[in-house]
């Protein structure tokens, strides 16, 4: 089994039934793919719709080809945390900010991170300002 | 520490819970009741339909446990479910849940004024028929857990209900059955408990998809 961070689109319309790819309750896409996950889904206090059609999840499978082949799914560098974003290649960060943008995600925070560590934070505090990468995890 | 609200739903067999016992009240965004059987308690079991119930009981934080136990008194019908609700607003359909759902196995959402959202995977699994589970939710301020027979199976973090509210049940089946059976999954136990409490089981070293590895889905 190995980790990895994605960011996914929300599926589902909130309803609680069995879920087909557009209805069923709010999940993100790698939910249907029979993996284990964690993720989190900040929702409007009154309606309960997600805030974001996006969000970031941690998988852990031996299995990660299925879900990097998920449409609504865009896998991140596979990178040490404590690794430098210098190091990492430019085509797999050209990849990563072009994934950002696409979900009008401002990339700015990432050329001005450090750290890869610094980024994962940078895009679970785009959903909840108290978002901790070392409380974000799954067995 | 402490136990707030208990049930062994010993009683009359088709009595309504709210006719049983005026500690609980059915949620006004359900229509059905949830009987009384066999000294436990399921869904009116009369067309397809869903339920809640709160109990009185409130708790004195926001941090504390739900559980029930299940009795699988037979498993066939897909998507009848089972569960505990906890931080659930008296007015609203709000409420965390964890639960089992024939077909789909062990789940646990969160609920906004009726929209629905999954928190962390679900966890396949097959109850045997006969058999008891402990199903529990446990609260402790983002940290969401759901515990069977005291195995941390799912776990979330989530800050999209912080008030107490009430604990309570909830159920959903399709049509089947009668009235007063023996049939599906019913609710029995039911327990609250302050942060750190029993009900069910204590807060024990956490194994995510125990059930999958231990090959038993």
């Amino acid at each position: 089994m190995a980790k990895k961070y994605y960011i996914c689109d929300i599926i589902g319309d909130g309803q609680d039934v069995p879920p087909t790819p557009t209805t069923g309750p709010f999940r993100p896409v790698i939910a249907d793919l029979g993996v284990s996950w964690v993720g989190s889904i900040p929702s409007d206090p009154v309606t309960g719709h997600p805030l974001h059609t996006w969000t970031l999840v941690l998988v852990n499978t031996d299995n990660h080809a299925k879900v990097i082949d998920a449409k609504g799914v865009d896998a991140l560098p596979d990178f040490p945390l404590d690794g430098k974003v210098n190091a990492i290649n430019n085509v797999t960060k050209s990849r990563m900010n072009e994934a950002l943008v696409r979900r009008g995600i401002n990339t700015d925070f990432v050329s001005g991170s450090d750290g890869y560590r610094d980024v994962i934070r940078g895009i679970g505090q785009k959903l909840e300002a108290a978002f901790d990468e070392n409380n974000f995890d799954v067995a | 520490m402490a136990q707030f609200a208990s049930d062994s739903f010993t009683g009359t067999t088709g009595d309504t819970l709210q006719v049983y016992s005026a500690n609980w009240s059915r949620h006004p965004s359900y229509s059905n009741n949830v009987l009384i059987a066999n000294n436990r308690c399921q869904l009116d079991p009369v067309g397809a339909a869903s339920s809640a119930y709160c109990h009185s009981a409130t708790p004195a934080t926001a941090d504390y446990s739900v559980s029930i136990d299940i009795y699988v008194a037979s498993y066939t019908a897909t998507n009848n479910l089972v569960g505990v609700v906890g931080r659930a607003s008296t007015s609203v359909n709000t409420f965390y849940h964890a639960r089992h759902s024939i077909g789909a196995g062990w789940q646990m959402y969160r609920f906004v004024s009726g929209a629905a959202t999954q928190l962390g995977s679900a966890v396949a699994a097959t109850l045997t028929p006969g058999n008891t589970y402990n199903l529990k939710l446990d609260m402790s301020g983002s940290a969401i857990k759901l515990y069977v027979d005291s195995v941390a199976t799912i776990e979330a973090t989530d800050t999209g209900i912080t008030s107490a509210g009430k604990a309570g049940i909830r159920a959903f089946n399709n049509a089947y059955g009668t009235a007063i059976n023996a049939e599906q999954l019913h609710i029995d136990n039911f327990s609250a408990d302050e942060a750190g409490g029993g009900g069910g089981g204590a807060a024990i070293p956490v194994f995510v998809n125990h059930y999958r590895n231990q090959g038993i889905m």
